[in-house]
């Protein structure tokens, strides 16, 4: 896979004229399970944050629906009820439209790795002695620890 | 007053949307995950199958398919 900058993560990055980032933690948050599940990305290439996330959405599933099996059916029901921020998601099918038309011959493949080990940096360095700044959802996909 | 600087709002943010849930109680274990994803991508990957979906072809919602 090529090193260019990736369609997904700037999405994730975006940023408004303040500074902050155009999408809220809730967003982001309440999104990247769906995103997760119609990637249908392998299991095995997730982070420890990124099953931690999935975990946190299961069980906020279950509390709703507290005799549900975690199923798509279940799942894609959730979002019905639930729905994500319609421009995330938006932005979200545009960036992958955009790395279907990359021309990278394995397009799972490459999804797959680009949200398994893409890092999401944070905006600004941390301050000594603070946990990093930036919004750490952002960081779910990440194997690094932020 | 002190004013709060929007890194210091955005940490506070990132605190609490990290740290309430992940750290909590949680009843679905990393293995329960694991194994609800690899059931949901194989029955996700039979349905585009029945479709004469590729993989391309369904990304990336589910509720066009």
């Amino acid at each position: 896979m090529s090193d260019a900058p990736d369609p997904i993560s700037a999405v994730f990055r975006r940023t408004k004229p303040d500074g902050s980032y155009y999408y809220s933690d809730a967003d982001v948050r309440h999104y990247l399970p769906l995103f997760i599940v119609t990637t249908r990305i392998a299991p095995n290439l997730l982070s420890p944050e990124s099953l931690a996330l999935f975990s946190a959405f299961a069980d906020g599933l279950r509390r709703e629906v507290p005799d549900a099996e975690i199923t798509l059916e279940s799942v894609m029901a959730y979002y019905e009820r639930h729905p994500v921020n319609a421009e995330l998601a938006r932005e979200m099918k545009a960036a992958v439209q955009t790395l279907v038309r990359s021309g990278e011959s394995d397009v799972r493949e490459n999804l797959s790795q680009l949200v398994a080990k893409t890092h999401f940096e944070p905006r600004t360095p941390p301050k000594e002695g603070q946990a990093r700044g930036g919004q750490l959802a952002r960081h779910a996909f990440s194997p690094k620890k932020p | 007053m002190t004013s709060i600087q929007p890194q210091d709002t955005q940490l506070k943010r990132t605190l609490f949307v990290i740290n309430v849930p992940i750290a909590g109680e949680r009843k679905t274990t990393p293995d329960q995950a694991k194994t609800f994803l690899q059931a949901i991508k194989k029955a996700y990957d039979a349905d585009c199958a029945k479709l004469g979906k590729s993989y391309v072809d369904s990304l990336p919602e589910y509720r066009e398919m």
